[in-house]
């Protein structure tokens, strides 16, 4: 198929290409993606990395994509990470790039809560939602991905 | 019209039921008429890994089955190349692609499923 990115055989989402276009991809006339969060990041699980490549890939096609981050996934969402001393890459970056693209990206205030965090630990641009706001998303939306 | 579901594994087989649940809900669908994609995600790579006959049932099996029955299988290309598996080690005719195979897939189907957890 045609792409709009040459994202090679590995296909990373090259996200500073993206940027550079910013204007062309935050068309937004498409459909929408919703993609549900659930995994913490880093050494466990690589579903965060992988959740925010499949939004960068939709924001890439000019559609929208939204991410919340519930249970275990909010600390996808939380600023100044520093995983380098289990040397591994930093999430951070794939996060600002998704909301610089015009990716949406919501926190469930409950799995905030829960885990002793609040608004002001999150990366900037990341809005907390309540249970009926997340209902909201998910009925708005034609496709939501679990990860 | 025939519709479409989308199913993404990303779970492999046996740390969980995933794999096993996504091939055989892929064969059924088929069955039903439906046209149906499945996307190797993350772990659900090493699904294809399972290539060798063995005396009971298993999920090469099944998604030899599928393959043959017009379920259309694809892999993430990055996911794979950063588990070291390559084309020679799983089943043959599925494609190692990118991610823009997947955001079409999901441009084009009724359903999507997502296996994981």
């Amino acid at each position: 198929m045609e792409t709009p990115e040459d994202c090679g055989d590995a296909c990373l989402i090259d996200t500073k290409k993206l940027l550079e276009k910013k204007d062309s991809v935050i068309a937004g006339t498409g459909s929408d993606l919703l993609i549900l969060l659930t995994e913490g990041t880093y050494g466990l699980f690589d579903g965060p990395f992988n959740a925010i490549q499949v939004g960068n890939a939709v924001l890439a096609t000019e559609k929208n994509a939204t991410v919340v981050l519930l249970d275990e996934g909010v600390y996808f969402g939380v600023k100044n990470q520093d995983p380098s001393e289990i040397e591994l890459p930093n999430n951070t970056n794939y996060i600002k790039d998704f909301i610089e693209l015009g990716g949406r990206i919501l926190a469930l205030e409950s799995s905030l809560k829960r885990r002793g965090l609040l608004n002001d630990d999150l990366i900037e641009g990341i809005n907390l939602i309540d249970h009926s706001q997340l209902v909201q998303e998910i009925e708005k939306h034609k496709i939501s991905l679990t990860f | 019209m025939t519709k479409t579901i989308t199913l993404l594994l990303h779970r492999g087989p046996y740390e969980s039921e995933y794999a096993d649940l996504a091939v055989n809900f892929a064969l059924k669908a088929r069955e039903k008429g439906y046209n149906v994609n499945l996307w190797l995600y993350g772990d659900g790579v090493w699904t294809p890994h399972v290539k060798n006959e063995k005396d009971y049932p298993n999920v090469g099996e099944h998604l030899r089955k599928a393959l043959k029955d017009g379920v259309n299988v694809k892999i993430c290309s990055r996911c794979a190349e950063a588990r070291d598996v390559v084309k020679d080690d799983i089943i043959e005719g599925i494609p190692m692609v990118g991610l823009f195979d997947f955001t079409d897939w999901l441009d084009n189907s009724d359903k999507v499923l997502t296996f994981m957890r």
